[in-house]
């Protein structure tokens, strides 16, 4: 390193003593006050508390059932099966949400799965963000079959992965890719796409409005 | 003094008695259930605290500072925000001069030890290997983060990553739609005016925005003109397309500025020093393209090539300058195991020295500065999800020292998803650079008779070479509750001094005759090592309130190499960088969306700089009456009217105000 060179790199009066430019009780005031503000205004923010981020997403993975629809027929279900892969804070949100919840007349079904290979019967699979490079790969697999696939990981839609959850400013949203449900027998109402904060890729052709 | 204590007391038992009776509770929960897809948009939500997925993979010190904490913090700049990074030692100089930035020591005006980007364009200059801070400004609504990786960078990033690497990544434009004016002003920050405007067509999203900022004189003592205002305008463009297997992004920018100087000069007729206050004009711009595929079999390529220009004339010198760069990356899995990362690059930089004053010159005037870059790194999962290893190198061809090699090694271990720990051996360069090769500067000093003083770059210098030791844990302890710290070892050798005075033989034209002129060569002198660590921890303390200690602690143990004798430089680092430095940042949300953020922080002196240790805050409220409109009031420097934060030339010390300003936000 050197001393700033463009100018006189001999700091001949460089060592001069600095004075104190402030007085002691008055900083002290200064921080006892701006300490002291916290206090009350803890206390008044103690009214309202959010959500955590994961109960609403859980929410809204409830909430995608309602949404979509096979186009062809498909067997008879007695259940209405959400499945997550991988393990975050999601399987407890959802456990706790789902209980009693209906979608039409099936009750929905809560899996934790730690392998892709048990998603076969699953309506719905949120795929944790903790699956990482496997993610492509699960959406491979899970591609052609009648799967909505549901992450908050980024690069989702880019994988090929149908829902995406996005924070945007503390709210939770949601990006979707036409493209990857249009491999597959889904269609997703258009009151869905309409709230979506993003859509890409086109629909299938003869889609329900 | 009791007061102070029963309120740091009180302080620290609130959030026990609140925490109890303010989790959201399980009714609240099941009320999500039924409302709609649109309302569930509509709730505001906590989230973990927890750093996102892409640091708690990253065997290295890094550290994400995101838009929002940038917006908490009312901080009006960059270097301001950085503050907030435990590790990275920042000082305001004056109001208009470059900052002294550096992370893990060696901080200078001149700081030569961190590389910067911005969106992958770097802005480091091969003038004196450093940032100009003051040109690179970008609007902060723009930024989406800040990614700090304390500790050397050199294979991915290249040479002059020896102790630090910082990325600022601008949002893409698909985050930017519609209109957004902010408008602000204040004592030291006098005026902010930010306008942008981001639309989308067919998949093609963009943005344009223009920003300019007038910024008053901090505090001169000794009726020293308050010659350090700054005033600059820039405008930017940016778009970008993706589909689900490529990213397309074009970008640029074009600024123009004045900042007020003071400078010691010298003339050789009459021999005498006087100091200029003439100002410094500079305008650039820059263009850059990135294209990203992503293949069917988990590959990826990466293109990236800019351009940009700056120009600048001041009254000690002048300099125009082009910068060309080409970067390629090709990223694929080998085997289930094993992924290899390689790349290369071009990056061309002619560059001319306008001489501004006779004793003051670069020596030669143009010159080109060439990197030539190539990469390997491979990543081998030894247990999968559980422990990795990535080696790799970069060789590098520069045109003052050759080839260069930086190879390093980590290791990441991931046991659970609560815990990972990573431990990393790296060598890193740093090349000369014009200034520490082509400078030649002749100060006075004093007369009679006139003596002069001629420091002169040296041609034969070797690049500074850095081995970094270094280690780190992350660990969700509980849900709300994060803690990330990290450890080093940094083995310096070859850092550039100031040599000793030598008497120069009969000086020639342009001295006068009976000139006594004393030759001041940089030399390859100084080698030894620096030991330090940062922890940070991020406390949810509340749904509402979030506090984020952050401490950073440093040792500095150099010396002059064998045969080495001059102390001027090691007496400058020694004392130029803190022992100790701590921060803690408070980040309230009030009912009726008011929000009350505060930031104390203290940095232990420097004996080199003249500067005391000292201990200040900022504090801010905000109120978001509506989803478009945001108003708020920032207090900066809070404790002392004026403080001493680094030493300047010509002295005395400009020392920096206790400001406020006030800020309204409008978007649509």
């Amino acid at each position: 390193m050197q001393p700033e060179p463009l100018t006189e790199p001999l700091r001949f009066s460089r060592n001069r003593r600095g004075r104190p430019f402030w007085t002691f009780a008055a900083t002290r005031a200064v921080a006892v006050a701006m300490l002291l503000a916290a206090i009350p205004a803890i206390v008044l923010a103690a009214s309202p508390s959010k959500p955590s981020e994961y109960d609403v997403k859980a929410a809204y993975l409830l909430n995608f059932g309602k949404f979509v629809r096979l186009t062809t027929p498909a067997s008879p279900r007695s259940s209405f099966d959400i499945c997550t892969l991988g393990h975050d804070s999601m399987d407890s949100s959802l456990d706790v949400l789902a209980v009693n919840f209906k979608i039409g007349d099936l009750p929905v079904h809560i899996s934790h799965l730690s392998d892709i290979s048990g998603t076969k019967f699953c309506a719905i699979v949120f795929i944790s963000a903790t699956e990482r490079d496997r993610i492509h790969e699960d959406l491979a697999i899970l591609g052609s079959t009648d799967v909505l696939t549901v992450s908050d990981a980024p690069d989702f839609l880019q994988h090929g992965g149908m829902i995406q959850f996005v924070l945007i400013s503390n709210h939770v949203r949601f990006a979707v890719n036409l493209d990857a449900v249009s491999r597959t027998h889904l269609v997703l109402s258009s009151e869905l796409l309409r709230v979506a904060s993003s859509v890409s890729g086109r629909p299938p052709t003869g889609g329900l409005p | 003094m009791p007061s102070a204590r029963t309120a740091l007391l009180g302080f620290a038992f609130l959030p026990c008695l609140l925490q109890a009776a303010r989790q959201p509770s399980e009714k609240q929960a099941q009320q999500l259930k039924s409302l709609t897809l649109e309302q569930l948009g509509n709730v505001e939500v906590t989230t973990q605290s927890k750093e996102p997925t892409e640091v708690w993979n990253t065997p290295a010190a890094i550290y994400v500072l995101t838009g929002e904490d940038i917006r908490r913090s009312g901080v009006t700049s960059v270097p301001d925000a950085l503050r907030l990074v435990p590790g990275v030692n920042v000082f305001r100089v004056n109001g208009s001069r470059n900052w002294a930035i550096g992370i893990r020591g060696l901080a200078d005006q001149f700081s030569k030890y961190v590389l910067v980007l911005i969106d992958g364009r770097t802005v480091y200059t091969p003038l004196f290997g450093g940032v100009w801070w003051t040109i690179n400004n970008v609007m902060l609504e723009d930024i989406d983060r800040i990614e700090v990786i304390r500790g050397p960078g050199g294979t991915i990033w290249g040479a002059d990553a020896v102790n630090g690497v910082i990325n600022i990544v601008t949002k893409h434009s698909q985050d930017t739609k519609g209109a957004l004016i902010s408008s602000g002003g204040g004592n030291v920050d006098q005026n902010t005016e930010d306008l942008r405007y981001g639309s989308e067509h067919q998949g093609w999203t963009w943005r344009a925005d223009a920003f300019g900022f007038v910024r008053g004189p901090e505090y001169h003592i000794q009726n020293q003109p308050n010659y350090d205002w700054s005033r600059d305008g820039q405008i930017g463009f940016r778009l970008d397309h993706d589909t689900p297997s490529n990213q397309f992004t074009l970008q640029g920018d074009a600024y123009w500025g004045k900042f007020g100087d003071a400078q010691r000069l010298s003339t050789y007729n009459p021999p005498a020093a006087f100091i200029s206050y003439k100002s410094t004009n500079v305008s650039g711009g820059n263009l850059r393209t990135r294209w990203r595929r992503v293949f069917k079999n988990k590959s990826d390529v990466y293109i990236q090539a800019f351009w940009s220009h700056d120009h600048r004339t001041g009254s000690n010198f002048g300099e125009d300058r082009n910068t060309f760069d080409f970067d390629f990356l090709h990223r694929f899995p080998a085997s289930a195991h094993q992924q290899f990362t390689y790349g290369f690059g071009i990056r061309l930089s002619p560059s001319t020295v306008s001489e501004t004053i006779a004793t003051n010159v670069f020596d030669p005037a143009d010159k080109t500065d060439s990197i030539y870059s190539a990469f390997v790194q491979e990543e081998l999962r030894i247990v999968p999800d559980k422990l990795s290893l990535t080696i790799g190198t970069k060789l590098e061809h520069n045109n003052y020292t050759g080839f260069e090699y930086q190879p390093n090694a980590r290791l990441l271990f991931t046991p659970t998803d609560k815990f990972s720990a990573w431990a990393a051996v790296s060598r890193a360069v740093r090349t000369p650079d014009r200034l520490d090769e082509d400078i030649r500067v002749d100060v006075f000093a004093f007369s009679p008779p006139p003596v002069f003083a001629r420091v002169v770059g040296n041609h034969n210098l070797l690049p500074e070479r850095l081995v970094a030791f270094e280690g780190g844990f992350r660990t969700l302890v509980h849900p709300r509750f994060y803690v990330s710290a990290s450890g080093f070892y940094n083995a310096y050798r070859n850092l550039i001094a100031q040599g000793a005075l030598k008497l120069s033989p009969t000086p020639t034209p342009p001295f006068s005759p009976g000139t006594i002129v004393y030759d001041l060569q940089f030399a390859n002198g100084i080698h030894g090592s620096t030991v330090g660590g940062e922890i940070s921890p991020d406390w949810r303390a509340t749904s509402f309130w979030r506090v984020r200690p952050g401490l950073a602690y440093l040792n500095l143990d150099l010396k002059d190499e064998p045969g080495f004798t001059d102390t001027a430089t090691l007496k400058t680092l020694r004392g130029s960088s803190p022992a100790y430095s701590a921060f803690v940042q408070s980040d309230i949300d009030l009912p009726h969306h008011f929000e009350f953020d505060q930031s104390f922080r203290y940095v232990d002196s420097l004996p080199a700089q003249s500067v005391r240790a000292y201990t200040t805050a900022d504090a801010r409220i905000g109120w978001n009456p509506t989803k478009r409109l945001s108003l708020s009031l920032t207090g900066q420097n809070l404790f002392q009217p004026h403080h001493a934060e680094f030493g300047i030339d010509p002295p005395p010390t400009v020392l920096i105000k206790r400001g406020a300003y006030a800020k309204l936000v409008w978007s649509y």
